[in-house]
């Protein structure tokens, strides 16, 4: 027992002391800050990248995980370190919905500043194989005979499944029934038990189902065709151009982190995203790997906002009574 | 199905006797047991700490490591359980129940043995039932929708309260209790946090390992240091036998299949895990027991049962992530995680795509099962050696390792304040002899229950006959009513038949 704590005691230690910054970045390891649990989508996108920039860049790469309060808790602990590149906050399109849902937290654009996009990628909209619907025209005509019948999962309240869900009601007119889930696995899990219909949730967890045949992808909401379902239509193609968006993930640091360590990152990212090795591991999860500069990732960011906040209003979403 | 289990089987052994993977294993096991018995730090984060680790290894390699510190922590957990009453995850407080009074009574080398052994049967039925009964277990699971799981939670919140000391006003408080404190959090049907008086720590709700720490671990010694640290050490220290006598084994043995059979039967089953099987096993050994009035008072079969019913569901818990891909809990997911990240993408390919891994990885499950029987039936005198240490020095460990524990759960020293208020909570309820699994396992189920039930009622338009009309829901609502009927009826019976034949000397001395 007084080894464990000893060695307990050793190991705090040990993640406490922490260099002074020098002038060459990076001097020390740069952890990146992810508001999900491990195995979560936002952590493995953070490890896959992080193995591999760490050998680029000569220092460890560290995620830490701080999931919580709708990504408060990472948000704002990053917000507050010390802007010098070593504190990144792997985030995503979430960052930009959670503005019109939580307006008491800092505000991304002016805390944070953009170092790059990672990946991208579609929401789907997918049926349950045994149901007789193959297009989003079916889609709308069976739920017009059974208005508010028609049950669709999405997995929670302000994620864009759930906002693109009553995207979908208003520019179709008809009147689905949505239920909503705390995560992707269960909302796949009620579909292929035929509890319920069908679906609208990133493509990563749900293509593997796709693939097997059990769910029948029917629309993306990228603006071009995803290469993973190649002959599954967009939403633009059909008609209906304001279901026009794509998800995605990328990483942020303090706002005031100076300009050349944000530089210095991005083009070390950008070198890792290229490799075919990266690439080859985030298609297997259905990331389409991004890059790009910060200021387009900046840009991102800013139009989300914008978008979300458009669709929040017009369908009078609300978390607080 | 027979036949490709075999085979597969027999393929995975070949994978899993690979020197590498042998050791691995054993890494796995070991770990596993170490992290299991530290209170509060579970696997969760031992093995997202330790996945990085695994990069280097082969998938399989590394999928045996990380399986291996699951169920094996599954063994662990019973340890602080019952040595010091400390349940480090939901299916340990059952096993706290009889486990910790058989130490109080000098008995904790047989407890931990018995623990141990019935593990072992119960991983080894566990994952034969993977083997054998994936697909079938699988497509039962899929029957298991929003209705299915309302009746399902009805039936073990019944259950919670039998647990205690049949259906009493106290036990229901409690339970009424648990569900309260599990209502804190974000509601996922409308996305509103509930009770975070403005903490962002709240949105997410109070972790159990924060309750059951609290209330147990820091209850526990604050009513120990009232005592003014009279005895020099625990009551559990005075051991009388190292291993579970032949007695114990003849008591024991249908409680280990049965708690085996049950665990196999609700581990597979998303979100309830290995928490529901344990107080099923629990309920239901107390349920067919002669002297259902001994149990918490100190029964091999109460240690036998849950511990059974917690090892044999850890296995059969990953049914969906390796059959669908779908992961059943945060663990699960963690595995889930580990596999995209070795480039294997969970799904309903994985068996046929990767057969290497998939009987691998199952095959490592019998030996690394093995590994774990022999290594925790040597821990036993290692264990019982911390009893004698002083209170003076083993107190302040014991709370520094559960704050540890409690730090690691997400980063957060809110959650050790949180776990401290829990402490005056336990004392409290320590003070007026209330027993708190009820409450631990209302704040498990309340939320689950409340979430489907909303689910249940959006699907079905506010129908309340899809309750009965679905014939799985039906049964288990049924279940639900003969429990609540045998519980009344039944104790008064037994109760006039036992009185008179059935006295326990070392009841009085363990309540004291």
């Amino acid at each position: 027992m007084r080894k464990i704590v000893a060695l307990a005691s050793a190991a705090i230690m040990t993640v406490t002391v922490s260099c002074p910054a020098l002038a060459e970045f990076p001097e020390q390891p740069i952890r990146i800050v992810v508001s999900a649990l491990p195995g979560g989508s936002p952590d493995i996108l953070a490890r896959i990248i992080g193995q591999h920039l760490s050998l680029k860049i000569g220092q460890s790469v560290i995620v830490e995980n701080k999931s919580g309060g709708a990504g408060a808790i990472a948000n704002e602990y990053v917000a507050r370190a010390k802007p010098d590149g070593y504190t990144l906050l792997g985030t995503s399109d979430a960052l930009g919905i959670n503005v019109s849902f939580f307006p008491d937290q800092p505000d991304p654009t002016t805390s944070f500043t953009p170092v790059i996009q990672a990946m991208s990628s579609p929401q789907v909209l997918a049926v349950r194989s045994d149901i007789d619907v193959k297009s989003v025209d079916e889609y709308v005509e069976r739920a017009k005979t059974d208005p508010g019948g028609q049950t669709i999962s999405v997995p929670g309240v302000t994620t864009s499944g759930n906002l693109a869900s009553l995207m979908l009601e208003s520019q179709t007119g008809i009147d689905l029934n949505i239920a909503v889930y705390p995560s992707a696995a269960p909302a796949i899990n009620d579909v292929l038990g035929q509890h319920i219909d069908s679906i609208f949730v990133t493509l990563g967890p749900a293509l593997p189902q796709i693939q097997a045949g059990k769910l029948r992808a029917i629309a993306v909401t990228t603006p071009e065709r995803t290469p993973a379902l190649p002959d599954v239509p967009t939403f633009r193609e059909l008609g209906l151009d304001g279901m026009t968006f794509t998800s995605w993930q990328g990483y942020f640091a303090p706002a005031g982190t100076p300009p050349e360590v944000v530089s210095k990152l991005n083009s070390a990212i950008n070198e890792v995203l290229a490799e075919p090795e990266v690439q080859k591991q985030l298609l297997a999860n259905a990331f389409d790997p991004a890059g790009g500069t910060p200021e387009q990732q900046g840009a991102l960011l800013h139009d989300g906002i914008g978008f979300w906040a458009d669709i929040v209003k017009k369908n009078n979403v609300k978390l607080e009574n | 199905m027979w036949d490709t289990g075999i085979s597969g089987l027999l393929g995975g052994l070949l994978v899993a006797v690979e020197p590498i993977n042998l050791f691995i294993c054993f890494i796995g096991v070991v770990l596993g047991t170490l992290v299991g018995v530290l209170p509060g730090v579970g696997p969760v984060v031992t093995i997202s700490l330790l996945l990085p680790l695994t990069f280097g290894m082969e998938p399989v390699t590394a999928l045996i490591m990380l399986a291996g510190i699951y169920y094996g922590a599954q063994y662990g957990g019973s340890t602080t359980a019952i040595l010091l009453k400390l349940p480090g995850e939901t299916a340990a407080v059952l096993t706290c129940l009889d486990g910790n009074q058989l130490a109080r009574n000098g008995r904790a080398g047989a407890a931990l043995g018995m623990s141990a052994i019935s593990s072992f049967v119960a991983g080894t039925i566990g994952t034969l039932a993977v083997v054998f009964f994936a697909p079938l277990l699988v497509s039962i699971a899929l029957d298991f929708g929003p209705a299915e799981n309302v009746s399902l939670m009805l039936l073990g919140l019944t259950a919670a309260v039998m647990v205690a000391q049949g259906p009493s006003l106290p036990a229901v408080g409690m339970l009424v209790a648990g569900i309260l404190l599990g209502t804190i959090g974000t509601d996922t049907s409308t996305g509103i946090a509930r009770y975070h008086f403005g903490i962002p720590e709240l949105r997410d709700g109070v972790n159990f390992v924060v309750i059951a720490m609290g209330i147990y671990g820091f209850g526990e010694i604050i009513a120990n240091l009232e005592e003014g640290l009279k005895q020099e050490k625990l009551p559990t220290a005075r051991i009388t036998n190292i291993y579970p006598t032949r007695d114990d084994f003849r008591r024991s043995w249908k409680a280990i299949l049965r708690g085996s059979f049950i665990g196999s039967a609700v581990g597979f089953l998303p979100g309830l895990g290995t928490s529901a099987g344990a107080f099923a096993a629990y309920t239901v050994e107390k349920k067919v027991s002669a002297h259902p009035e001994l149990f918490g008072t100190g029964v091999i079969e109460g240690v036998a049962a849950p511990e059974a019913a917690n090892n044999a569901a850890a296995q059969t818990n990953f049914i969906p992530l390796l059959t669908l891909g779908l992961p059943s809990g945060a663990i699960m997911a963690l595995m889930a995680g580990a596999m995209m990240i070795h480039g294997v993408v969970p799904g309903p390919a994985v068996m046929t795509t990767r057969p290497e891994l998939f009987w691998g990885l199952i095959a490592s499950m019998f030996v690394g099962n093995l590994m774990l029987l022999f290594l925790n039936l040597n821990l036993i005198r290692v264990w019982v050696k911390v009893l004698t240490i002083p209170y003076s020095i083993l107190f302040p460990v014991i709370m520094l390792l559960c704050a540890i524990g409690i730090y690691s759960l997400n980063n957060s020293t809110f959650d050790i304040l949180l776990a401290a208020f829990f402490g005056l909570v336990g004392y409290i309820f320590i003070k007026l002899k209330l027993e708190p699994a009820p409450l631990l396992m209302g704040f498990v189920l309340g939320p689950m229950l409340e979430e489907n039930f909303r689910r249940t009622m959006t699907i079905a338009r506010g129908d309340l006959t899809i309750f009965i009309s679905k014939p799985i829901s039906a049964g288990l609502l049924a279940a639900t009513a003969l429990t609540i009927f045998f519980s009344l009826v039944l104790p008064r019976l037994r109760r006039t038949r036992h009185r008179a034949n059935f006295t326990n000397p070392k009841i009085e001395k363990t309540n004291a």
